[in-house]
This record gives structure tokens, sequence and C-alpha cells, in this order.
């Protein structure tokens, strides 16, 4: 094994190196061991360095500097925050389920560290290669909705529960076309597996499945889909301070607000993660002489570009109203990601020659025609009149 | 019986006593969603991944929700957590009915002769899918299920549609 | 079409992003306490005494006449006037307190004082721990030079200062004259006697 390739190997030869000081019965459980404190240290670091990055990129958006205080241009910033939520106090209110309250968190962030065991970091790096990858990560993902639900009630406030109503309302409107963006996947590798979804597309980027008319379409579905599942602006209506104080997360303070704020943020990196695995190429390199580059780090590079264009977007639009989003996903999102199953379709059984103009040509009237439509969904009235008192 | 089977039918049983027992509704219903976690684990824990990832999906992430929202939505939200039961407890007619029901199951398990020396079959996915879709009787299921959960959204949509109030008065 | 608004919401956002690390227009933000915003000249906050020369007590313009006393709409100016042995009254305050934390900033002090011995300082950084005493100033503190007065509002000094020579020039004139009036006076009263 050359340098290159022990570098690009590196997490699996040190994980090989520690399981071999135990016993061989052992053995397993120690290999799992150490592939989930990886997973969780590795997630979590990241997850500081992106609150910093938002709040350096919020601010730069907004004309200001961003924290620059703490450490040398702010580094420490995350280090301060976790200190912050440390120490503070924990409030439960006096009538509300306590064991519900308690829940809620831990609920939430088991599922969220748990599906990233499916999703490929490199090569022959992931946790758990199983042959339903790719319906794991769905399946436990359906559950944060869960914890959610116990958030609000638990609180025992009218507010938390009418937020947390919205919220799972949000949730499941959006994991549909979501699955159904997924599906074109599958359909075109014929595999649920990770692993095979990522070696299906190598070659270059030519091969990656964003560049195909399903495939972009498909990618923007999931995009925006996986706004809406980690409650990002502009789909934040459940969190934001200006809606239902915090919706369902008025009543929580200190280390469990940490906890919801951290669960939110590992959903974003990991439905990011399993956008780059399915359209992405995964830990492929763009160019296949761009090789001598450690696989995972295309991947974090990757998931790095979408953190950034979650950022830049949650800097830039405007917050949806409840029904805006409601109208988005199953009058916009749903009809077109059915209509991308057939394209897919389309793709399988004809060439690309075929295929490419086809597409365009259903895709573009069906874009067009379903925005229109959702423009007529705003309130009506006409234009405007203005009376000034004079 | 190995211990991890045992754990997960301990989980099971004991939320599923639980949710038919609990005073809080609430907790009731969060019992009925571990069972189903429970029992798609146990699916899982025999080889069985699709139906066990399955189950968690429609089980855990729709099911349970379901039962939730129709607890919060027909129930003030503010309400004391556990409300009184309003007639007395009739233990007579649930221990008839416990009896009928298990005894039915008891019979029927008593009768099944397990066949010696197979294990569970090991399915892959992609045979599953072919089992769905390559007999016509298979097929025709699968639409007939397909165009009653139409029916059924739309019926929803139309209950819960607002109802179009026209212009009253005016006489003819 | 259907998302060309995005796309140029992005766009707009990513030059802000861009500018900000290369033009000040587009980062306002001054860094404070390492930069520090240039106050304008006629910027106030709170009073302080003049004195003119090297000797803050000799050299206090103040003369204890009381007005800005009287005329404070809070009445935070607690002034006691300087009595020699004899207890005959001097020109100079022998206490002369201001309470920052009544204090409006309001100006009118300076306005009436007639001597041009209290002016409006541009001073904010002010804040202390001591609660009860920290902000009641005495007249050590509140005495600064004429000369920091033209470092801080040259314009303004170099009117009262313009105004102040005008006026003892004047009264050395007025002086003069009334000392050649006596003189005159006392010199030939004979030339007159009939």
């Amino acid at each position: 094994m050359n340098l290159v390739e022990r570098i690009d190997q590196a997490p699996l030869l040190l994980q090989r190196w520690a399981v071999g000081f135990f016993p061989a019965f052992l053995q397993p459980w120690v290999a799992m061991l150490i592939s989930a404190a990886a997973i969780i240290g590795v997630f979590a670091s990241l997850f500081a360095l992106s609150t910093l990055a938002e709040r350096k990129g919020l601010g730069r958006i907004q004309n200001r500097p961003g924290p620059n205080r703490v450490g040398p241009f702010g580094m420490l910033q995350p280090l301060a925050d976790g200190i912050k939520m440390l120490i503070k106090e924990d409030i439960v209110p006096l009538r509300a389920d306590k064991v519900l309250h308690f829940l809620a968190p831990i609920a939430l962030i088991v599922p969220s560290l748990l599906v990233y065991s499916v999703l490929p970091i490199g090569r022959n790096l992931v946790a758990m290669q199983c042959q339903l990858g790719v319906l794991l990560f769905f399946a436990i993902g359906a559950s944060t909705e869960l914890s959610i639900f116990m958030a609000g009630w638990g609180s025992h406030n009218k507010y938390s529960i009418l937020g947390s109503i919205r919220a799972i309302a949000q949730m499941i409107s959006y994991e549909l076309p979501m699955v159904l963006a997924a599906i074109t996947v599958i359909l075109v590798t014929s595999s649920l597996d990770t692993v095979k979804i990522v070696e299906a597309q190598a070659g270059g980027f030519w091969a990656w499945h964003v560049c195909t008319p399903w495939g972009a379409i498909a990618l923007l579905t999931f995009f925006i889909c996986a706004l809406a599942e980690s409650n990002r602006a502009p789909f934040d209506l459940p969190e934001a301070e200006s809606e239902l104080i915090a919706g369902h997360l008025t009543e929580y303070s200190g280390f469990k607000y940490a906890l919801f704020f951290m669960a939110e943020y590992l959903g974003m990196m990991a439905i990011s993660g399993m956008a780059i695995t399915l359209f992405l190429g995964g830990w492929q390199a763009p160019l296949p002489m761009l090789d001598f580059i450690p696989s995972w780090l295309w991947f974090f590079g990757k998931l790095a570009g979408f953190v950034v264009l979650f950022i830049w977007i949650r800097g830039t639009l405007p917050r949806l109203r409840a029904d805006q989003l409601m109208n988005l996903a199953w009058k916009f999102l749903l009809p077109i990601a059915l209509l991308n199953i057939g394209l897919a379709g389309l793709w399988v059984k004809s060439s690309a020659w075929i295929a490419w103009p086809v597409s365009i040509l259903l895709l573009v009237p069906a874009v067009i025609g379903l925005g229109r439509l959702l423009r007529g969904s705003r309130p009506r009235g006409g234009k405007r009149i203005y009376q000034y008192a004079d | 019986m190995s211990i991890p089977f045992l754990i997960i039918a301990s989980v099971i049983l004991a939320s599923a006593w639980a949710a038919v027992s609990l005073r809080n509704l609430v907790h009731c219903g969060l019992c009925a969603a571990l069972t189903f976690l429970a029992t798609g684990t146990l699916y899982l824990y025999l080889n069985a991944e699709f139906l066990g990832l399955v189950q968690l999906m429609v089980y855990v992430g729709a099911v349970a929700v379901l039962i939730l929202f129709t607890v919060l939505l027909t129930r003030p939200a503010t309400e004391a957590a556990d409300p009184r039961p309003t007639q007395r407890p009739t233990f007579w007619k649930g221990a008839l009915i416990a009896i009928t029901v298990g005894g039915a199951v008891a019979a029927g398990l008593a009768a099944y002769v397990a066949p010696k020396g197979s294990s569970a079959p090991q399915l892959s996915i992609q045979e599953i899918g072919r089992l769905l879709t390559a007999s016509p009787q298979n097929v025709l299921a699968l639409i007939i299920v397909a165009l009653l959960m139409t029916a059924a959204l739309i019926g929803a949509l139309l209950l819960a549609a607002p109802s179009e109030e026209g212009p009253k008065g005016g006489g003819e | 079409m259907l998302g060309t608004g995005i796309l140029k919401g992005l766009k707009e956002t990513a030059r802000n992003v861009i500018g900000s690390f290369r033009d000040k227009e587009r980062l306002p933000t001054v860094m404070y306490p390492e930069e520090k915003v240039k106050t304008k000249e006629n910027f106030r906050t709170f009073p302080f005494l003049v004195f003119d020369g090297n000797d803050a007590m000799l050299g206090l313009r103040c003369v204890s006449c009381r007005i800005c006393e009287k005329e404070c709409p809070p009445q935070c100016i607690f002034i006691i006037q300087e009595r020699d042995e004899n207890n005959k009254a001097v020109k100079h305050p022998r206490v002369f307190d201001i309470d920052f934390s009544v204090c409006m900033q309001c100006g009118i002090c300076a306005e009436v004082c007639p001597f041009d011995a209290i002016k409006m300082d541009n001073i904010y950084e002010l804040a202390g721990d001591d609660r009860f005493t920290g902000l009641l100033v005495d007249k050590h503190r509140l005495a600064k030079s004429n000369h920091y007065y033209h470092q801080i509002k040259p314009t303004e000094a170099d009117e009262v200062d313009s105004r102040l020579a005008e006026d003892r020039r004047k009264a050395e004139e007025a002086a003069k004259a009334k000392a050649a009036a006596a003189a005159a006076k006392a010199a030939p009263p004979s030339s007159t006697a009939t």
C-alpha cells in the first residue's frame, strides 16, 4: 500500500490497529464502538465548526463581521457557546410532563446520530454496510417526528403544542417528495445499498447522477426537502423566534436546547451526506486524475459545500408562511417528483439521446405550469388600494 | 431462547401492557409507539431487514404519529393528565374476550408443527421486489391496494374540506 | 420564470460577502474598543470647567456666580463659594460638584455662563464600578485646561478666546480712557474755575 492509499484508508487502518489489541470474541464489539465513537466525534466537531461558519457567514451576508472576540477570528466561539449552554439553568415548567420533557431531546439525538452509520465517508469507510442502507436512512429519519411531538406536548404550553403540530405537518409533507426523489436513484442503480450507489457513479463528474435530467431535478427536490426536514430557513417556521415564540422548543433551556440545536445541524449534515451519496458521487473525485486526493476529503469537501449552500440560502430568503410551505410540498414538489420517476424509467429504458430532449420537453412546461398554479394560491384581492387619512 | 430475544420480547410485552393500562392517553400512545419500535427490532433480529425497516418507517413514523395527532386534536390541549374513567371497570367482559382470543391463539400455536431443520429464508430485497411484481395475482393485489388507498385519501380530503356555503336567503 | 428571484437574491448576498472583505462600505462595523468612531465637533456629553494657564485652581474662570446652578433643569450642580479669613466672598468656588448620574447633558449651564467658565465636554467612556460616588465629580476632576478645550472644539474655543480677548481689550481701553478722564479731571480744575 503506497502512501496515497494509506492516507485514503487511514481511518480504517486506525480502526484495525486499535481492534487488534482486544481478544477475538470482543473484536466485533470494539470495532463497532470505535466506529460509533468516530462518527460522534467527527460529526459533533463538524457541528461546532458549522455553527461558527454560520455565524460568520450570516454576519458577512448582513454586512457585519460575525463573532471575532473569543479566539483568533472567533474560532473559540463554539467552545464559549458550549460552556454557556452547559452552565445554564435547566428550567422545567411546573405542570410539564417530566418524563416526556426529558426524553424528547434524547429521542431526537439518537436517530440523528444513527443515520450516519450508512453514509459512505470514503472508500471502504462506511460504519455499517447494509443492503438496505437508503431505507434505513429514511426509516430512522421518520422517527424524529415523534420526538418533536413529545417536546411539544411535554411542555404543557398551548404555543408549544401548536408549534409541534405545525412542525410535524411540515416534516411529513416534505418527507414524501424526498423519498420519491431518492427512489429515482434506486430505480436506476437497482440497489438500496449506499456503497453500490456510490460505486455506480464512478468515472468522473459526468457519471454522477446529477448530470442526468432526472438527477438534476431530483437533487433540487431533495435539497428543498432537506431544508424543510431540518427546519432550516426558509422553512424554519417551527423554531423561528417571532413565530409562536419558539414553537416546540419554547420551554427548553440549557443543555436540552443545545441537544435540539445539535440534532438540527446533525440532521442537516446527514441529509446532505445522503444527497452527496445519491446524486453527487459520494467520495468520488470529479476527475479521475484527481484520485490522489483522499476519498474522505472529497466527501467532506462536498459536505462543506452543502453546508455553505444551506447558510447562504438562510441568509438570503425570507421565511415561508405555513400555507405557502404546504402548498409548495403538495402542489409543486410532489407532482414534479412523480414526473421525475417516470423520466428516470425513461432514462433506464432508452438511450441518452432520446431521454434528454423528452425530459426537457416534459419538465419545462410542468415546472412552469405548476409554478403558475402555486402563484394562484396567493391570497386574492387584486391590486391594493391605499387610503390615506387627510 | 437467546438473551436478545428475551430482552426484546419483554420490552414488547411491557410496553403493550403499559399502552392499555396507563391513565394518561398520550403516555399510552407513546408506549404503543415503543411497542412498534420493539417489534421492528424483533424483525431486524430475525434477519428480516426489509420488514423491520418498513415496520419502523410505517408504524413508528406514520401510524404512531397518526395516533398521537388524533389524541392531540380531539382533546383540549391543557387538559389534566389523568381523566377519570367514566364507567365502572368492566373486568369480566374484558376477561371473557381475553380468554377467547388467547385460547384461539394458543390452539393455533399448539396445532403448528415447525418444519425440522430449516432456518428462516434469506430473502434479498431484489427477490422481494421480484416476488411482488412478477406473478399476476401479486400485481393485482398491489394495484387493488393502491386504488384502495387512493380512495381513502380522496375520501379523507373530502371529509376534511371546508364546506362551501352558498348565499342563503332570497327565496326561490 | 420560477426561481429567478431566488437566484438574483443569492447573487446579491454573495456580492455582500465578497464585498465585505474588500470595501469598507460593505462592512461598516467599527471594532470598538480598538477603533473608535471619530465624533463630530459639536458632539456634547458632560460639562467641564475651563482654566487658563497651567494651575488648575488658580486659573479657573469660574467666579462662583451660581447662575448655572440656578438654571440647571435637573439641578445637578452644587456650588459653595470660597470665603476668605474675614468671611468675605472670593471669586472662586470652594466646592463645585456635578452629579453626572443626574446631568441630562442639555448644555444650558454652558449657554448661560457669562464668563465662559463651564463648557460641554465630549467624553463618553465614564463607566465605573463605584455606584454611589463614582459619578459625583468635584472641581478637581471637572477642571480642564483651555488647551484641552482647543483640542476638542477648535472653532468654538477660537471664538470664545477671541471674544474674551476683545472684551479684555475693551475693558483695558475703557480703563485707560477712564484713567485719562480722571487724570484730565484731576489735572486742570483751576482752568475752568471762575
